[in-house]
């Protein structure tokens, strides 16, 4: 035969070198990086959807839900599977409220995926569902609701598009709410889709925890209404009310004109979605007194019926301190130590304080909670300001004595009270009762706290005879109500200028603090409005709101009256 | 031939398989090739069949279609006596031009992912290229043998063999089918060194081949693409080169014993065609080391086995044309394993008789048929020789 044997045999062994190298290569890829290629092909099989949790519940006391989460859905679209960007864009905008030219800014992008609106109420849904554009689609997604707008929305706060917390509950407790995601964890192909061979492990996500709160509803719905109509009524700037169970420092009310409503969160101004009961701080006044007399009583310097001479001007270094009301003709300077308080004397508490001393009045105001956060469940709490006596001036002790040069928060006004009307024992107020898993078993309670003891229950008690009178037959007449004994005191403090320097002409800060039956208290509201164009005096812009809430609650809560 | 006139067709098939002396050899190496073929078709193809046509058995009911028509192939194959072959070495390859234009011609031609491969008979489509192969082997085998010493002149001897291939050569570039260009290229190329070409003639015929894929490269920017992504696989392992880095991670995932037969993870449409070209590469990873070993012995034995075959044979002819369908069933093979262990650019080269395809399928099984009737030719020989 004609051929080469040796170019044969040449290329025989060429070929066989190469079949060699290619095991040679397998033998590397296989064996010697075997465990980096199957690390590979591990980590892109690995597919991992989340699971979201469901955000917990708020409720009132009884279980009545406060905030709630529901399903909504949100429209979406992927740009480049819209056919007709125009038509699309004239479709959607017939239906949602957002201008054509907004929505054509948004899909005309190179981004795989845009919202087109999140969360959409049923009615838009089902319509964009009618539509049945291409390129439209929807995802499910949760979404918070709070049944009463705004009912209790400070305290509640609210919610950010994706649920996150950004006010009040929601925000300090957002982590317990939120619950925390779990997973899926599939091998997948590229195209999403699981492995019919694939292995799948399923991480369920924990659902979020259920608030109580020791709020009624009822009772906030009370509150805010007459405080609305208080506010309205005065023409004020603002107003709060704080309505709390004197012996377990529960919180049933707790209100902030002007309201806002916490599905709409974002159409109202910051000032007005912070909760000023807890916040903000302002100079409390004449309320301010029955610590000066609880101090004095305490201390033994005077019995409350003992008479003692009030001038009517008190000169103290530069400044002079006068009454509010000038004095009637003939009206004699010799008071009790009950009537100062009664008529709401600032020269006769400047005399009681004076007796007291800087030091000894600095600690009882202190032991009554000023100057310190009362550590309720509630973010953003301020401590107010309470100087140490070293950096008093001369004048500020007869000041303080009758709430001025002191501020503090309207919280922190009624949980000191609350200790009068507790027996002299201080109780830290809380707006939480009990945390729930989602089965409803209760997780953790917050417990009723006393801090201390702040005066002798005698003391306390004469204290409360003493407020009981403010109301019978003192400043806070208006504030009585048929059948019951109500304890209160009435203040009107300058309003402080934001920078801190002197006081704002004009503006004063009318608040009522009471609570009742005065000897089995059940109930104490606190009134402040903020200042009124009319009434300014408490007398008449507060306690007319106090009485009518009172009275309603009264009724809710079935106080049997002292009297008929 | 002569002596079967006037049998049975039973009669005739026992004739033919045995009492004539068969080297069988090939024949099993080819089906252990076609059950091993089976077994990864139905593990790779049913998530595609089913995702595609909604019928996991798509492809294997295909391939089962084509198995039988290679029967009737391998059949022929075995029965006509391969000398016969010559007659129509000419009017073959003058029909496979004429195949080969037709790819061009829209309607009968089919177009698909970019290249005019496909010939649509109704109910089949058929690649040319796979027929072509045969001729050119066949042409190839005739011209040498009749230019007998004159084919180191290479005026009179080279030159004329030369045109005849370069023109169904252009034509599968045109398709553009860079991978079995360079197949035949290397068969025919091969060829001509064993027959006695003048060794400067092949050096210039290299340069040649050389400048025409300089060419075609040049003219079909995606080949210069899957070159650079062949020599730094790395560089974009998500864009350009992914086809390939999942290959690797098949193939490396595999271990010594693989994941099991049906365990594959890639074959869920992280590599494309793991039916036909990338059938390796999850032959690899569902069988390990150990049966990439054993698939690549069996065409390394059908090499052996082939040029043996054809080196026994009684005349030149019978041993180019043996030899040249033994070449080009191993090279395919090595061209396509090569590829997707990232020795060889990707170039659509199926793996003979494992990989899903029609045609392939039915020509490499014919190849089979007429390399054993070249085997059968050696021993009748042999024991007329003894006699």
């Amino acid at each position: 035969m004609n051929i080469n044997r040796a170019r044969l045999r040449f290329f025989l062994i060429c070929f066989y070198t190469i079949l060699c190298l290619i095991v040679v290569r397998l033998g590397y890829l296989q064996l010697f990086k075997h465990n980096f290629f199957l690390q590979k092909s591990t980590s892109q099989l690995k597919k991992i959807i989340k699971l979201y949790p469901n955000r917990g519940n708020v409720y009132d006391h009884k279980n009545k839900p406060l905030a709630l989460t529901t399903t909504s859905y949100s429209a979406y679209t992927m740009p480049s599977q819209i056919k007709d960007k125009l038509e699309f864009t004239k479709k959607v905008t017939s239906v949602i409220n957002s201008s054509q030219k907004d929505i054509l800014k948004r899909i005309n992008t190179r981004s795989p995926f845009v919202w087109i609106k999140r969360k959409l109420n049923s009615t838009s849904y089902q319509k964009l569902l009618d539509l049945n554009l291409e390129g439209l689609d929807f995802i499910k997604e949760e979404k918070r609701v709070y049944p009463h707008n705004n009912l209790a929305a400070d305290i509640l706060g609210f919610v950010g598009i994706d649920n996150q917390g950004l006010g009040g509950l929601e925000y300090k407790y957002d982590s317990l709410l939120k619950g925390s995601s779990g997973k899926i964890i599939l091998e997948g192909d590229p195209r999403g889709c699981r492995l019919i061979t694939g292995s799948k492990k399923t991480l369920p996500p924990n659902d979020g925890k259920n608030i109580i709160t020791t709020i009624d509803e009822y009772i906030q719905y009370i509150a805010q209404k007459y405080l609305k109509e208080g506010v309205e009524k005065n023409q004020a700037e603002a107003g709060h009310v704080i309505v709390m169970n004197p012996g377990t420092g529960d919180i049933l009310a707790m209100a902030d004109y002007p309201f806002f409503n916490a599905n709409q969160w974002s159409k109202y101004p910051v000032h007005t979605r912070k909760n000023s009961c807890v916040v903000d701080v302002f100079e409390p006044g004449s309320v301010f007194k029955v610590f000066t007399l609880a101090a004095a009583l305490e201390e033994n310097l005077f019995s409350y019926d003992q008479k003692i001479k009030v001038p009517e001007k008190l000169k103290i270094g530069r400044h002079t301190i006068n009454e509010a009301h000038a004095r009637k003709d003939g009206e004699s300077g010799i008071y009790s130590v009950s009537q100062i308080i009664e008529k709401s004397l600032n020269v006769g508490s400047s005399l009681l304080a004076g007796q007291l001393g800087k030091e000894k009045f600095y600690e009882y105001i202190k032991s009554f909670g000023f100057g310190k956060q009362t550590g309720i469940e509630l973010p953003g709490e301020s401590s107010g300001l309470l100087r140490h006596p070293d950096k008093w001036a001369k004048i500020d002790l007869s000041m303080i004595s009758f709430g001025q040069g002191v501020a503090c928060t309207p919280l922190q006004i009624a949980t000191a009270v609350s200790a009068i009307a507790n027996k002299g024992l201080l109780v830290k107020p809380r707006i939480i009762k009990y945390f729930t898993q989602e089965t409803d078993q209760t997780m953790k309670s917050i417990p009723k706290k006393t801090v201390r003891r702040v005066i002798d229950k005698e003391t306390a008690l004469k204290v409360t005879e003493v407020m009981t009178n403010v109301v019978k037959q003192g400043t806070a007449v208006a504030a009585s109500l048929p059948g019951y004994n109500v304890a209160g005191k009435t203040g009107t403090a300058q309003k402080a200028k934001k920078n801190g320097r002197g006081y704002e002409h004009g503006k004063y800060m009318p608040s009522f603090v009471g609570f009742f039956p005065s000897y089995k208290p059940e109930v104490l509201i606190l009134v402040v409005l903020d200042s009124p164009k009319k009434n300014y005096y408490a007398s008449l812009s507060a306690c007319p709101v106090f009485k009518k809430i009172a009275l309603a609650t009264a009724d809710y809560l079935n106080i049997a009256p002292d009297y008929y | 031939m002569e002596n079967n006139k006037g049998r049975n067709i039973p009669a005739l098939l026992q004739h033919i398989f045995f009492r004539q002396k068969i080297d069988y050899s090939c024949f099993y190496v080819m089906i252990i090739l076609i059950t091993i073929g089976i077994i990864m078709i139905l593990s790779t193809s049913s998530n595609v069949g089913f995702t595609n046509f909604s019928d996991s058995y798509f492809f294997i009911k295909k391939h089962t279609f084509f198995l039988l028509l290679g029967i009737i192939f391998f059949i022929a194959g075995v029965a006509i006596p391969h000398e016969h072959y010559k007659k129509i070495a000419l009017p073959g390859i003058i029909f496979s031009i004429v195949l080969l234009t037709l790819t061009l011609i829209p309607g009968i031609g089919i177009k698909a992912g970019g290249a005019r491969r496909w010939l649509n008979l109704g109910l089949v489509r058929i690649q040319p290229v796979e027929i072509a192969k045969f001729f050119i082997i066949l042409f190839l085998s005739t011209s040498i043998v009749n230019k007998g010493k004159s084919i180191s002149n290479f005026k009179n001897g080279l030159l004329p063999i030369l045109v005849l291939l370069f023109i169904p050569l252009l034509l599968i570039l045109q398709q553009p089918d860079f991978g079995n260009s360079v197949l035949i290229m290397s068969v025919s190329w091969i060829l001509l060194f064993t027959g006695k070409a003048n060794i400067y003639h092949m050096f210039s015929l290299s340069s040649a081949a050389l400048i025409s894929i300089t060419i075609s490269i040049m003219l079909n920017p995606y080949q210069l693409d899957r070159i650079i992504g062949f020599l730094s696989p790395w560089e974009d392992p998500l864009g350009k080169n992914y086809h390939i880095i999942q290959s690797f991670i098949a193939v490396g995932s595999g271990g010594i014993f693989g994941l099991g037969l049906g365990q594959s993870k890639l074959k869920f449409f992280y590599l494309p065609l793991q039916y036909s070209d990338f059938i390796f590469s999850i032959i690899c990873e569902e069988g390990g080391f150990i049966l990439a070993l054993f698939v690549i012995s069996l065409y390394g034995y059908l090499l052996y086995k082939g040029t043996k075959i054809a080196c026994q044979s009684e005349s030149e002819f019978s041993f180019y044309l043996g030899f040249g369908l033994t070449l080009l069933l191993v090279l395919q093979a090595v061209v396509n394993i090569g590829a997707v262990i990232g020795f060889f650019p990707i170039t659509g080269i199926p793996l003979p008789f494992i990989s899903f395809g029609g045609t392939s399928l039915i020509t490499s099984i014919y190849y089979i048929g007429v390399l054993l009737n070249i085997s059968k030719k050696t021993k009748k020989l042999r024991a007329d020789a003894k006699q």
